[in-house]
């Protein structure tokens, strides 16, 4: 970051000095310097910010953690965040892709931009900060992604005293809801939602805790947890060198979904070799090594011979790769929870 | 253990009809973000993959198969 202008920024727009933080709660989506559409009032200048998070998911006993850098940038019609995510433990993206975009409309839900698979784990987590930046004490919503229930469910929210900034807790507000019918319905018999924010109306962290039954019967849990570690405005400058960096690496990471073909591979190598130095020292730098990498691999797998028989051939004696879908019951299921069992694995379709 | 994964991309309320139709047993799975496809080097549609109980892809057969054959590879991998 070049130059911080939070302090002058902020004073700018004259709020906070006079503000008291019961006021600050209710004047939250208009205070906030980062993660806001500029339908609030921005008036000339839209925010240009970067946010890191550190990310922690708990699906029952699978835990996963990664960190995912937000920039918010101008795009058409509203604001778009780029991320990248990373599992610094392991050098891992979640979700198989390291950068991405969610835009961020005037009103209602972020919308994916599908220009590269999501994570689920990324895209809730990016929803669940989008929520939280707006909740108001009383009575409200609160986005179910945080959970992984693609609805919004009724929470009660009061303000709790805290040490520095302010603190807002909520708890479902109904006894039990149930999220699927069915023979086993999917019952939500708890939500514990802890959200923190900065004396200057920043949300600093997030944390929900969900309790679930399905048919009557325990059934795994789930949680989200949010900490901020790093947050600034940036340069209009530096702003605009993200959006670029982005919209050079978009077409390549879009080959490196869809394109196992060499010519395909090649032809993005080359686009991407073009320019590539140009862009390593910009903002998105790191993201510039990360695919750089992943091209390389995936160059060695489409100069493996192209039939899919060949290929598939290679994986015949080795432990099945892993993968984790939804059954039509939008229960996930994961192909290592049947070791022990022979499994017969059949992909189909109607034609 | 049979699962079954689908390749359209039709939701959940189509293959329901289509199960409840045809009166089909196994899990289906939906196509997701279609990863497991990539995974799989799924070209042909059915293609029927067998894993042993230690987790070891053993056997893959592209294509409609006969049921003796598939027979063949399910009691050669129960076997293991």
């Amino acid at each position: 970051m070049k130059h911080l202008r939070v302090e002058s920024w902020l004073s700018r727009s004259g709020l906070l000095a006079s503000l008291g933080s019961t006021t600050i709660l209710t004047v939250l989506g208009a205070l906030f310097l980062f993660l806001i559409s500029p339908s609030t009032g921005w008036g000339e200048e839209p925010p240009v910010a970067t946010a890191t998070w550190e990310v922690r998911e708990l699906k029952g006993d699978d835990e996963s953690k990664y960190t995912v850098t937000i920039y918010q940038v101008e795009a058409p019609g509203g604001t778009r965040w780029i991320w990248r995510a990373i599992d610094p433990e392991n050098g891992t993206y979640p979700g198989g892709f390291p950068i991405g975009s969610v835009r961020l409309q005037k009103r209602g839900k972020p919308r994916p931009e599908l220009f590269d698979p999501l994570s689920p784990g990324v895209t809730q987590a990016l929803i669940a900060i989008h929520a939280a930046v707006a909740a108001q004490e009383g009575d409200g919503w609160a986005d179910g992604s945080a959970v992984g229930i693609r609805r919004n469910l009724p929470v009660k929210r009061r303000d709790v005293a805290v040490e520095t900034g302010f603190s807002l807790k909520g708890s479902l507000s109904v006894e039990k809801l149930e999220i699927r019918g069915g023979k086993k319905p999917l019952v939500l018999t708890s939500l514990e939602e802890e959200l923190h924010y900065d004396e200057k109306g920043g949300l600093t962290e997030a944390h929900w805790v969900a309790g679930m039954t399905r048919g009557g019967e325990a059934y795994p849990g789930r949680e989200l947890h949010l900490v901020r570690k790093e947050v600034a405005l940036l340069e209009e400058e530096e702003g605009k060198e993200v959006q670029r960096g982005f919209e050079f690496l978009k077409p390549v990471v879009s080959v490196l979904r869809k394109g196992m073909s060499l010519v395909a591979v090649e032809m993005a190598e080359e686009r991407f070799n073009k320019d590539r130095k140009e862009f390593a020292k910009g903002p998105l730098g790191e993201v510039v090594k990360d695919v750089e990498g992943m091209l390389k691999e995936i160059r060695e797998m489409a100069s493996q011979p192209l039939d899919p028989d060949e290929r598939a051939k290679k994986l015949l004696g080795k432990a099945a790769p892993d993968f984790t879908l939804e059954d039509l019951d939008g229960d996930e299921v994961k192909l290592s929870d049947y070791l022990g069992k022979t499994v017969m694995l059949a992909f189909w379709g109607y034609s | 253990m049979v699962l079954a994964i689908n390749a359209d991309n039709d939701g959940r309320s189509k293959i329901r009809e289509y199960v409840k139709e045809e009166g089909l047993q196994q899990k289906m799975l939906l196509r997701g973000d279609g990863v497991g496809f990539q995974q799989y080097h799924i070209k042909r549609m059915p293609t029927v993959y067998f894993v042993d109980r230690k987790g070891v892809l053993v056997s893959r057969s592209p294509g409609y198969q006969d049921f003796a054959d598939l027979e063949k590879s399910l009691k050669s991998t129960l076997r293991r």
